[in-house]
């Protein structure tokens, strides 16, 4: 039995080691899901990972939607019609969804529908750390958060039954730390699913007319408030110590650290652990806040929790002292870990840290090792034809636009591709609004999932403003970054020629834009090729970059039991360092000084054996 | 008690796997194991760690300092980590070196591996062991992780026995794999055994 399917499999009881997102999606199956949809996005995807797997087993619908607007739409529908649904994204995939989850929260939803954010604070992933509590306030939905693996499979059963109850959306938010933690988690019985129950139609049900939406503000409002009567309560776990004088207040990671810091050092703080942070439990925190008269906030990001109980404190003429980030006892920023916390929860008590661990310096032997693309990706044979055509012709400075994906990695040395790199699909954007008088052509870069998600309405702008742009989509008919996902470019990555496949081109040429070529970049000749031709355009052309992500590549080379390795003849290498230099391949390295290539680490894709890689001829294969 | 380990070593090595593998066989011996993962752009041939916490703990990165282990799938990658946790942690280090790119770029080579050693043991126990090449033995370069993990039970750092380690290693992976890396896995302690009798270490 499969890894994924030990998981839909356990029995009632059986305690498994789950990743946080592995939890979750357990959480949703035991909940009768009827209908899950995502778009791929760190750190959210292994949620997605599982149902992928197991979803026809399990008698569900899954879906890898084109993008997360479109991803809760999809559930929207399914919870329209008394089905349990589930939508999943990363924190900046809800920005694409927000604008359907502000009238979905007015409409309200029958069968439960969970909306599920994981953040990313200290960006191991991501373009920003905006903390997606704001979301709740924003859209008034309530938002629950787990603080450990089996809390988020135990929370999600709740956040659906609320749903249900309320006939409201809920929001479920995770974090890096909490979506990618392993823990024991203890499964419960998987749930029967509902019944398809119809609505009557000609009703104003889901509709959000100004009319009915103005209704529904009330509507909405009473929810809310019912929820804070009735739950919000019910999520509290009070852990008193010995003494009253200290009490602190947590959720999420936050309470994680929290709790060790307090049993490690054995220190005398009774915990208020909310696992509802929208609406606030104001009654549990008020009595805490009257028990003890100094009151520590611990939480990542903004200071949430923190505005809103000092707020709470000033309308209940409440006396406490409080300690948070806003009077700089804990930091904004980034990710909190045992360290951050327990500094902080010492300086709020006035006493001395008492780690005296420092970091040593580091050696002058480490040289830094950012990611890299993989040895074999066929990205780098793309941003290398790119930049060789764009020195040829003369157009270094060249603005390039470049977009969400493994290929934003190409902004690092030695490609240097991505003057701009903002959110998912905006490089076409960006490209269509740049005046020729910056930049006489600019190159643009996509891969081919960011393309279906968002680039396409780009691309159409570009083609109205005839846009000076070579638009390189690269489709390694995958969704790489995110742990190798179909998208609708490739709907089946055992079967590549797939006849639900939606064709790029088609929608290039639908677009209206005859400047379209395939190549494959392995080819770096025909590569070079066509970016040069594609300098001579008049308006917008399009090079379709296609050739399979090596990890995809290899997984299917190693299954036929074919693999080539390459190497370099040291009598004809000369040693000028080329291949390193501009094509910088990690499997390749310099010895003696002469390149040499790791056997374990070369992919064989045979591209640095190409003459623009290697003027000497010297690589071969071994 | 807790027992803190650190896998560090470089995207694709598979540090999440061989993380995965001591927390199972910590789990068999009656643990409680928290472990945290990397995903995402994080694992594209960057330097990566992953933290295995046995012990009664909730949150799964300990804290600064009190790492008991360092188990390096690469060399440079445990000299990272070496001014980053306390004297005490003990350093099992694989002594096949990945250049990195920044290196190359610059027609840099590596650094020679003994400089790169005696960096770590200036400050912290070492324990070699050539994982690689033990795994090529074995006819699998992919198993050098299990060959740690040999290592690592050897040491008796993790409170873990050899069977539930096997145990481990047996429910993990498929039949083919199941054997090579049982073999990878019993290299790798008997080596060890040998390498601390043969150099009278006695690890507390
Ligand atoms: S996962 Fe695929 S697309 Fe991403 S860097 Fe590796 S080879 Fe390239
Ligand atoms: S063939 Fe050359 S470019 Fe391709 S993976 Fe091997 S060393 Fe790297």
């Amino acid at each position: 039995m499969s890894y994924y399917d030990e998981i839909l499999e356990a029995k009632n009881g059986q305690v498994l080691f789950l990743l946080g997102n592995e939890a979750i999606a357990r959480g949703a199956l035991e909940s009768g899901l009827s209908t899950a949809a995502t778009y791929p996005g760190t750190p959210s995807s292994e949620v997605g990972d599982l149902f992928y797997a197991v979803y026809k087993k399990a008698g569900m619908h899954f879906e890898y939607s084109v993008n997360e607007k479109v991803a809760l739409e999809v559930a929207f529908a399914s919870s329209s019609l008394g089905l349990r649904s589930m939508v999943f994204m990363k924190h900046v995939g809800m920005n694409v969804a927000s604008d359907a989850m502000m009238s979905i929260a007015y409409t309200g939803t029958r069968g439960g529908l969970v909306i599920m954010t994981a953040d990313d604070p200290s960006l191991h992933s991501s373009q920003n750390e905006q903390d997606n509590r704001h979301y709740a306030d924003l859209s008034h939905l309530p938002l629950i958060e787990p603080s450990t693996p089996q809390e988020a499979k135990d929370f999600i059963s709740e956040a659906f039954d609320i749903s249900e109850k309320y006939m409201t959306p809920v929001i479920f938010r995770t974090t890096t730390m909490i979506s990618h933690e392993r823990g024991l988690v203890q499964v419960s019985p998987l749930m029967e699913k509902k019944k398809l129950s119809n609505f009557e139609s000609g009703k104003d049900v889901y509709n959000s007319l100004p009319q009915f939406a103005f209704r529904n503000k009330k509507l909405l409002e009473e929810k809310i408030s019912n929820i804070k009567a009735q739950e919000s309560e019910r999520f509290v776990r009070v852990e008193r110590a010995d003494e009253n004088e200290w009490g602190a207040i947590s959720s999420g990671a936050g309470y994680a650290y929290l709790k060790d810091v307090v049993s490690k050092y054995g220190l005398s703080i009774s915990i208020l652990k909310i696992g509802m942070t929208n609406p606030l439990p104001e009654k549990a925190i008020i009595n805490f806040i009257t028990e003890h008269p100094r009151i520590i906030i611990v939480e990542e990001l903004d200071p949430y929790l923190e505005e809103k109980i000092r707020a709470l404190c000033e309308l209940r003429g409440v006396d406490a002292i409080i300690y948070g980030k806003m009077n700089s006892y804990f930091p904004y920023d980034y990710e909190f870990n045992m360290d951050i916390v327990r500094s902080g929860v010492f300086k709020s008590m006035g006493k001395q840290d008492p780690q005296s661990f420092a970091k040593g310096t580091e050696s002058l032997l480490v040289a830094p090792r950012t990611p890299v693309l993989c040895s074999g990706c066929p990205h780098r044979a793309s941003f290398f034809a790119v930049r060789r055509a764009l020195k040829l012709a003369g157009m270094s400075d060249a603005k390039i636009s470049s977009d969400i994906g493994c290929y934003s990695l190409g902004a690092y040395e030695p490609y240097d591709i991505g003057d701009y790199m903002i959110s998912m699909g905006s490089s076409i954007g960006i490209a269509s609004g740049i005046p020729e008088a910056a930049s006489k052509r600019t190159v643009t870069f996509i891969g081919d999932s960011t393309f279906f998600h968002s680039g396409i309405p780009g691309l159409i702008n570009a083609k109205l403003n005839n846009a000076q742009t070579t638009l390189i989509i690269l489709d390694n008919r995958i969704t790489a970054m995110t742990g190798q996902q179909p998208n609708p470019g490739s709907m089946d990555p055992d079967d590549l020629d797939s006849k639900l496949n939606i064709p790029i081109e088609n929608i290039v040429k639908g677009i209206g834009i005859s400047s379209v070529v395939t190549v494959d970049p392995y080819n770096l000749g025909e590569m070079l090729h066509a970016v040069n031709e594609s300098f001579k355009v008049d308006g917008p052309s399009v090079i379709i970059s296609r050739r399979e992500c090596a990890i995809l590549r290899d997984a299917k080379e190693r299954k036929a039991g074919r693999h080539v390795v390459y190497m370099v003849d040291e009598e004809k290498c000369s040693g000028c360092g080329k291949c390193v230099e501009d094509f910088a391949c990690p499997a390749i390295s310099f010895k003696g000084g002469k390149a040499s290539i790791d056997p374990d680490q070369c992919d064989g894709c045979g591209v640095c054996s190409e003459r623009y890689v290697c003027p000497f001829q010297a690589i071969e294969v071994a | 008690m807790e027992t803190n380990i650190l896998i560090a070593g470089v995207g694709g090595q598979g540090v999440i796997t061989v993380g995965r593998l001591i927390s199972m066989a910590g789990i068999l011996a009656s643990h409680n194991v928290v472990m945290s993962e990397l995903h995402g752009l994080a694992q594209r041939g960057g330097s990566v760690s992953v933290n295995v916490r046995i012990g009664n703990v909730i949150s799964p990165i300990p804290e600064a300092g009190s790492v008991d282990c360092v188990m390096a799938l690469e060399p440079m990658e445990g000299l990272r980590y070496s001014p980053r946790v306390g004297k005490d942690a003990v350093f099992l280090v694989n002594l096949h070196p990945m250049t990195p790119i920044s290196l190359s770029m610059e027609e840099k080579e590596y650094p020679p591996l003994f400089s790169v050693l005696n960096e770590i043991k200036r400050d912290h126990q070492v324990i070699p062991i050539d994982a690689t090449d033990i795994a090529h033995k074995v006819g699998n370069v992919r198993v050098s992780n299990s060959v740690l993990a040999g290592s690592l039970a050897a040491t008796e750092i993790v409170n873990i026995s050899r069977d539930d380690f096997i145990v481990a290693i047996t429910k993990m992976f498929g039949s083919k794999l199941k054997d090579q890396n049982i073999k990878a896995f019993d290299s790798g302690y008997d080596f060890t055994m040998g390498y601390l009798e043969k150099n009278h270490i006695l690890l507390d």
